[in-house]
């Protein structure tokens, strides 16, 4: 029986010898593989952004149709109205008013 | 037997096959293998360089096309502020209803002929079926045109207009209804973004205010005055989608996004919800077809209310008449009548054509100019120039235009801002009219002297006696909030200024024009003025009531000018007309604002601060 070369034996004896080659060759790999992870969170941070000032856009609105409920409710004259009806409230008088100076 | 050849038969095999493995190799195969692959990697190698340098554009393009999109970022109309922050006019988002017809055409028919023609059967079933579906049957339209409060036949008319590509249905919908649209999934209806327009405080700032149109461009008042200020700019930019439809890169910005600025005004809402409800109940109470009033800050010119009366609610669309938008505090003239009075006092005293304890005879009550009559209505004989002011003397003042001469009055009525614009700019501010001419009569002197023959808005008027109140110093106007320094110009000696303010609190008292004018613990100057009104050929029956003052008379801080076009009835007369709404909106400008009283009574408690 001829003697044959362990095939899997001569492969690594091979890397071996380019030692250097196979480094950098997994180094490259690596850098592939984290510039696609790189990439997908920048696109997910992204869309985070994108997310949370649509989320700011829309409370933005809210707020100013809460600020147009608020102003219709504390318009002046309303108030100045219930105040005077329903609550028969007056503008004090200089008769029972007290007057303090700041200095 | 069998088993023994069986044996015999695999140990053959076996050798046999061992030999084979390494006698198989042939040069021959091995070459057409390598020669195979390689010309398989040369071919995919130059696709890819194909692909990748010399045509790249071309895929490149197709993933553009499928993940590049232009979003929009609507920027909304900047909000309008009073001087503490309130909100006198917001913009919220609001979406256009629109309907393209002819993708309705498409799914819908409007006639039953049509509709039956739209029948195609199934060739393998037999099956009858309508492409179409008959418009008026389809329940999703009636819903349609119920939440969008319109007819259907209106939809319908709109839908079937030839060659259309679009229609509005409606503007200015809120969000929930139209939630409920795209819901309904009616093929060809469509929402677009826009800017609606709200007004909280309602008609009591619409004329200062103005309005916005449907595409929020101010067309009238601050609105249109400050319309590229309070407008901004939607930006747009470029960015990649994913599947989902999310951003996940900005490519590049295509128009810069400007922010809306938000205005803010000097205006105290408290103060002006008071003179406008004030204004309009004098009004509605005299008959009187219109009126304005206007509160001036004396130390810096700053406007603290402006109303006017017609107004309406800019809210409800349907009540707009352009003469109610105007703001007649500003681009309505009207000639002031007695209440430039005190600036003829002023003008003599700064003349030097008097002293003020000059005493002036009026006695008997007229006299004859050039063939025509200056009178008062009493005979008042001796009085010194408070009195004449308190009582409104028309002979008194007469008496020191015609020492004065045209020019020089006229100088003091330009100074005190008459005939000139107040600084305030808005749009459709009118300046009034101060003429200028070389020849006087004696008669157009004096009548000049008690306010007939120039003209004047409240606006001014309220700032002439703001001049007074300040010592003489001219602060420009402004309704809008600025963080300049207010340079102020003095334009009348200081002590005369002050003088004829202390003249005119004779006014409120007893005997004078308008003791209804009185706010309680303070002291107020003023003047009334009730002047006919112009007509074609002549002074007509209608009166223009005017009362301008400030207050506390001992250290002034507001000026008020209140002016009421033909009120109708007994009391026609300024002391009664409009003394009495200058009377409530000092009283709440005063106390709102916190000014000392310097009624001088006891009545209040004082407390020490410590």
């Amino acid at each position: 029986m001829e003697i044959r070369d362990n095939l899997l034996m001569l492969i690594l004896a091979d890397l071996r010898r380019h030692i250097g080659l196979v480094i950098l060759g997994i180094v490259i790999l690596i850098s592939a593989l984290y510039n696609i992870y790189i990439t997908h969170q920048t696109r997910e941070l992204v869309t985070k952004k994108e997310f949370l000032s649509q989320q700011k856009d829309n409370l933005t609105i809210e707020w100013s149709n809460l600020l147009i409920e608020e102003h219709t409710l504390d318009e002046h004259s309303r108030i100045r109205s219930i105040a005077d009806k329903k609550l028969s409230m007056a503008q004090p008088t200089k008769e029972n008013s007290v007057l303090v100076e700041i200095q | 037997m069998n088993k023994r050849r069986s044996v015999s038969k695999a140990k053959v095999n076996s050798q046999t096959r061992k030999k084979k493995v390494y006698l198989s190799y042939s040069s021959g195969r091995y070459l057409f293998v390598a020669v195979g692959i390689s010309m398989i990697a040369v071919a995919l190698i130059s696709r890819l360089a194909f692909l990748q340098v010399i045509e790249p554009e071309y895929l490149t393009n197709q993933a553009d096309k499928r993940s590049l999109r232009v979003t929009k970022s609507v920027v909304h109309r900047g909000n309008i502020e009073d001087r503490h922050g309130e909100e006198l006019a917001i913009s919220v988002p609001a979406y256009a209803i629109w309907v393209d017809p002819k993708e309705v055409k498409k799914e819908f028919a409007f006639t039953r002929e049509e509709w039956k023609k739209s029948k195609v059967v199934n060739p393998k079933t037999g099956l009858e079926r309508y492409t179409k579906e008959y418009f008026y049957e389809s329940k999703k339209w009636p819903a349609l045109a119920e939440v969008l409060g319109i007819e259907i036949e209106t939809i319908a008319e709109a839908i079937q207009k030839p060659n259309s590509r679009f229609a509005y249905l409606k503007r200015q919908v809120n969000d929930p209804i139209v939630q409920y649209i795209k819901q309904l999934k009616l093929s060809g209806i469509a929402s677009q973004l826009e800017s609606h327009r709200f007004y909280p405080t309602g008609e009591i700032n619409a004329n200062i205010l103005g309005l916005t149109d449907l595409d929020a461009q101010g067309i009238e008042g601050i609105e249109k005055s400050y319309n590229a200020y309070l407008q901004g700019q939607t930006g747009t930019k470029r960015v990649r989608k994913d599947r989902l439809g999310n951003v996940i890169d900005n490519i590049e910005v295509l128009k810069e996004k400007k922010l809306a600025g938000n205005l803010q005004l000097t205006i105290d809402q408290r103060v002006q919800a008071v003179a406008y409800s004030e204004l309009k109940r004098a009004i509605k109470m005299n008959h009187a077809t219109s009126g304005s009033i206007v509160v001036i800050d004396i130390n810096n010119g700053e406007i603290f209310a402006m109303a006017n009366y017609p107004s309406f609610n800019p809210n409800d669309r349907t009540q707009y008449q352009a003469y109610k938008l105007r703001n007649r505090a500003i681009t309505d003239t009207f000639e002031p009548g007695s209440t430039v009075k005190p600036l003829v006092v002023a003008s003599a005293l700064i003349h030097n054509k008097t002293d003020i304890d000059e005493v002036i005879d009026t006695s008997p009550g007229w006299m004859s100019l050039g063939g025509r009559r200056v009178r008062d209505s009493h005979n008042y004989g001796k009085m010194d120039l408070a009195k004449i002011l308190k009582k409104s003397s028309n002979m008194g003042v007469s008496k020191l235009a015609l020492r004065l001469g045209p020019e020089e009055l006229q100088q003091t009525f330009a100074d005190f801002g008459l005939g000139n614009d107040t600084g305030i700019g808005l749009i459709g501010e009118n300046i009034g009219r101060l003429p200028i001419r070389h020849r006087w009569s004696d008669f157009e002197l004096a009548t000049m002297s008690f306010g007939y023959g120039i003209t004047s808005t409240t606006l001014q008027l309220a700032k002439a006696y703001a001049i007074l109140g300040s010592g003489g110093m001219e602060y420009p106007l402004s309704i809008v909030k600025s963080n300049a320094p207010i340079v102020g110009e003095q334009v009348v000696p200081k002590h005369i200024a002050l003088e004829v303010v202390e003249m005119m609190e004779g006014v409120s008292e007893k005997g004078g024009t308008a003791p209804k004018a009185k706010v309680d613990g303070y002291r107020i100057a003023g003047k009334t003025g009730t002047s006919r009104k112009a007509e074609a050929g002549g002074y007509g029956d209608d009166y223009v009531a005017v009362f301008a003052g400030l207050a506390p008379a001992t250290r002034p801080r507001f000026a008020i000018a209140v002016m009421i076009n033909e009120p109708q009835g007994d009391r026609y007369y300024a002391g009664d007309v409009a003394a009495p709404v200058f009377s409530a909106v000092m009283k709440s400008t005063l106390l709102l604002s916190h000014v000392l009283p310097d009624g001088g009574d006891q009545s209040y408690t004082y407390l020490e601060a410590k």
